[in-house]
């Protein structure tokens, strides 16, 4: 689950949950966000694991919370 | 990968970020960890013991790692110390662009008391 924080998409307001072939979800509302990755983490604490990536020259930044589960 | 202390960790990451600035990006891992196998984890619970959680911290930007593993004492500590740092280096996002409510508001006001003043 990916929330996407690209500066293009925050300026518009909309808010779109999409799933690709491995069932990663990208999410662009942050209250959503937050929910989903509580759901996450109490369902399986152990595995679970929050990942930041942060790329300065593209002004991106990537929230992902991952079970490491597919499908 | 090295276990780092709090500070080296944070230093460490301090540099990460400075030396990504122009090329590259930085990832941040944080996982529940209590530094146990899970069989040592399961004969902590079959005699009933408590078994203490800790944050287990990596950051990696592509060519070097580190790490640290950080307990419920030294949480609030470290989750200060970590968002400065994410604040001082995150310069390149943008604000998003919210639809002011007050602003509105406000230009009504004035109309209001223009026209009051128009009156008079």
């Amino acid at each position: 689950m990916i929330l996407n924080l690209n500066p293009e998409e925050l300026s518009r307001n909309r808010v779109s949950v999409s799933v690709n072939y491995n069932a990663m979800v990208y999410i662009t509302s942050w209250d959503e966000f937050v929910e989903r990755s509580v759901q996450l983490f109490r369902a399986d604490p152990d595995s679970t694991r929050y990942v930041m990536k942060y790329r300065h020259c593209d002004g991106k930044l990537v929230l992902k919370v991952t079970d490491n589960r597919q499908g | 990968m090295v276990l780092l202390q709090l500070d080296p960790f944070l230093n460490e990451l301090t540099s990460m970020f400075e030396r990504s600035t122009k090329l590259g990006s930085v990832w941040v891992t944080l996982k529940r960890s209590s530094l146990k196998s899970k069989v040592q984890r399961n004969k902590l619970a079959a005699a009933g013991e408590a078994i203490e959680f800790r944050c287990l911290i990596r950051a990696t930007d592509g060519k070097k790692t580190i790490s640290t593993s950080v307990g419920p004492k030294d949480h609030q500590r470290f989750q200060a110390s970590y968002a400065t740092i994410l604040k001082a280096h995150m310069t390149a996002l943008k604000k998003r662009e919210r639809k002011d409510k007050k602003k509105p508001a406000e230009a009504d006001k004035r109309e209001g008391s223009s026209k009051r003043l128009k009156k008079s």
